[in-house]
C-alpha cells in the first residue's frame, strides 16, 4: 500500500478538532483513499462509520493508527472486534506519542536552539530547531506509517517492544536537563550588561513563580503567573512613576 | 511600507496559528520561530529573536493535550515581536512579552471557541457520520482548518493592535521598563523549571533541571 498520500493526509488529522469526537473525523480523512481502493461499497460505508467516531490519539501517531486500522480494516474482522482494537490503540498511541514528542523531543531541539541561538549566533535557533525537530517528526510519520500498515492488529506489541519506545526512559530527563542548562543562558543573553540586583530581583520573581506552581499546580501556570507578575510590576512602575 | 509589513506578519501569524494545533504541526508555532521570523519580516530580526526566546521559556511549559486547553504563545510571539520591533530590546521586553502572554492567552481562547463550533457542527451531522458519509468528513475537515485561520488572524489583529497601542502610549521610565523586563525574565525562568517537571515527573524533573541549571551557571560564568 502506498504510504505518501496517507502520510500528507496525516497532517491534517486534526482540521476538525472537536470536543465530541476528538480528531475522529481527521483520521477519518486520513484513512479514505485506502478504505475506498481496497474495499468494496458496502464495507467502505461501513469502514468509513467506524472511522468517523471517537479518536484521540497524538498527531504524529495518526499514520501508525490509520495504517493499522486500514489493514485490520481489510482483513475483515468482525465489527466488535474493530471497534476494540480501535479503543486499544487510543490509550496506548495517545501516552506514547505525548511522552515521546510533547514532553520529549520537542523541549529538546528547542532547548538545543536556545543554546545555540544566545551562544553563538542567533539565526541558528529558528533553522536549527525546525530542522533538527522536523527530520524526527516527519520520520516518526513516515515510520508510523510503515509499521502500522505492515503489523496491523499486532501493533500495539510492535511498539512495545521497538527502538523508540527505549527512547521514553532517556529523552524526557535530557530534554529536562537542557531546559536547566538553557535557562541561565538565555537570561544573561536577554539580561546582558545589567545588574546584580536586576538579576536577584528575577531569581526572586522566579523563586515565587515556582512555590507557587507547587502549592497550586492545577490552578497557577506559567501564563496566568507572567501576566500577573507583569500586571503586578506594572501597576508599581505607574505608582513610582 | 510598514503597512505592507503588517499585512505579511497577518498573514505569517494564522499560518503560525494553524500550526500550533489543526495542520500541518511543524512547529512554526514555537515562540522561537514565529518570532524571529515576525522580527524579521518587520526588519528587526533580532528583536523578535529576543522576544522569541523568552517566551520559547514559558512554552516549555505548553502541554497541548488533546481536549486540554492551552494558550497559543505562536500568535503571542509574532504580536510581541511587533511590539519590540524597532526598540531598545533590553527597555522593551518585558512589555513585549506582556503583549505577547495577553494575546497568547486570547489566541487560547479562540482555539476553545473553534472546537466549540466544530462540536456543533458535528453535533449537526452525526447521522450522516455514523452511516459512512465520505462527502461530510471532507467538508467538517475544510470548514475546521478555515475556522481555525480565521480565529489566528483575527487574534493577531488584535494583538497587533495592542502591540502598536502599547508602543504609542506607553512610554514608561527607565526603572520602570527595566523593572517589567526583570520580572518578565524571572517568570520565564519559573516558566521553565514547569517545563521541565512536566519532562521527567516532579522529582526526577527537578533533580535534572537543577543539574542543568547548575551546568548553565556555570558554562555563564566561566566562558
Amino acid at each position: 500500500m502506498r504510504r505518501l498520500p496517507l502520510v500528507l493526509r496525516s497532517f491534517l488529522v486534526q482540521a476538525s478538532f472537536n470536543y465530541e469526537r476528538m480528531s475522529g473525523v481527521g483520521l477519518s480523512f486520513v484513512m479514505d483513499p485506502h478504505l475506498r481502493s481496497h474495499l468494496g461499497p458496502d464495507n467502505y460505508r461501513a469502514a468509513k462509520a467506524r472511522a468517523n467516531g471517537f479518536f484521540n490519539a497524538h498527531p504524529y501517531m495518526a499514520p501508525l493508527a490509520a495504517g493499522a486500522l486500514i489493514k485490520v480494516e481489510t482483513e475483515g474482522h468482525a465489527d466488535v472486534e474493530l471497534r476494540r482494537f480501535k479503543k486499544a490503540l487510543i490509550g496506548t498511541l495517545g501516552l506514547f506519542g505525548d511522552r515521546l514528542v510533547w514532553t520529549g523531543v520537542l523541549p529538546l531541539c528547542a532547548a538545543i536552539a536556545l543554546i545555540l541561538g544566545t551562544n553563538v549566533m542567533p539565526v541558528l535557533a529558528p533553522v536549527v530547531f525546525l530542522v533538527g525537530y522536523n527530520l524526527f517528526h516527519l520520520w516518526l510519520r513516515w515510520w508510523g506509517c510503515a509499521v502500522g500498515l505492515r503489523e496491523g492488529i499486532g501493533v500495539g506489541g510492535y511498539v512495545a517492544h521497538s527502538d523508540i519506545k527505549r527512547l521514553l526512559s532517556s529523552v524526557g530527563p535530557l530534554a529536562a536537563l537542557l531546559i536547566g542548562f538553557c535557562a541561565p543562558l538565555v537570561a544573561d543573553f536577554l539580561m546582558s550588561g545589567w545588574t546584580l540586583s536586576d538579576a536577584t530581583g528575577a531569581v526572586m520573581v522566579a523563586f515565587a513563580g515556582t512555590v507557587l506552581f507547587r502549592l497550586f499546580p492545577t490552578r497557577v501556570n506559567s501564563l496566568k503567573f507572567g501576566i500577573a507578575a507583569l500586571a503586578v510590576a506594572f501597576a508599581i512602575g505607574l505608582t513610582v512613576g | 511600507m510598514i503597512e505592507a509589513s503588517y499585512i505579511w506578519v497577518i498573514l505569517w501569524a494564522g499560518l503560525v496559528g494553524m500550526d500550533l494545533a489543526t495542520a500541518p504541526q511543524v512547529m512554526i508555532a514555537r515562540p522561537i520561530v514565529a518570532g524571529s521570523v515576525t522580527g524579521f519580516l518587520l526588519g528587526d530580526f533580532l528583536g523578535g529573536f529576543f522576544v522569541g526566546a523568552a517566551l520559547e521559556m514559558f512554552a516549555f511549559d505548553l502541554l497541548p493535550v488533546g481536549a486540554s486547553r492551552y494558550s497559543d504563545f505562536g500568535v503571542g510571539a509574532v504580536a510581541a515581536a511587533v511590539a519590540i520591533a524597532g526598540s531598545p530590546t533590553e527597555f522593551a521586553l518585558g512589555i513585549a512579552v506582556a503583549v505577547g502572554l495577553v494575546t497568547a492567552w486570547a489566541a487560547g481562547i479562540g482555539i476553545h471557541i473553534v472546537r466549540k463550533a466544530n462540536t456543533r457542527e458535528v453535533e449537526e451531522v452525526r447521522l450522516e457520520l455514523d452511516s459512512g458519509d465520505a462527502a461530510v468528513v471532507n467538508d467538517l475537515q475544510l470548514r475546521g482548518a478555515l475556522r481555525d485561520l480565521s480565529r489566528a488572524m483575527i487574534v493577531a489583529v488584535l494583538g497587533v493592535l495592542l502591540a502598536a497601542t502599547v508602543k504609542a502610549y506607553f512610554r514608561p521610565s527607565t526603572p520602570a521598563a527595566v523593572t517589567l523586563t526583570v520580572v518578565a525574565v524571572g517568570a520565564a525562568l519559573a516558566a521553565a523549571g514547569s517545563g521541565a517537571v512536566n519532562c521527567s515527573g516532579r522529582a526526577k524533573g527537578f533533580r535534572m533541571f537543577g543539574l542543568g541549571v547548575i551546568g548553565g551557571l556555570a558554562w555563564t560564568v566561566l566562558l
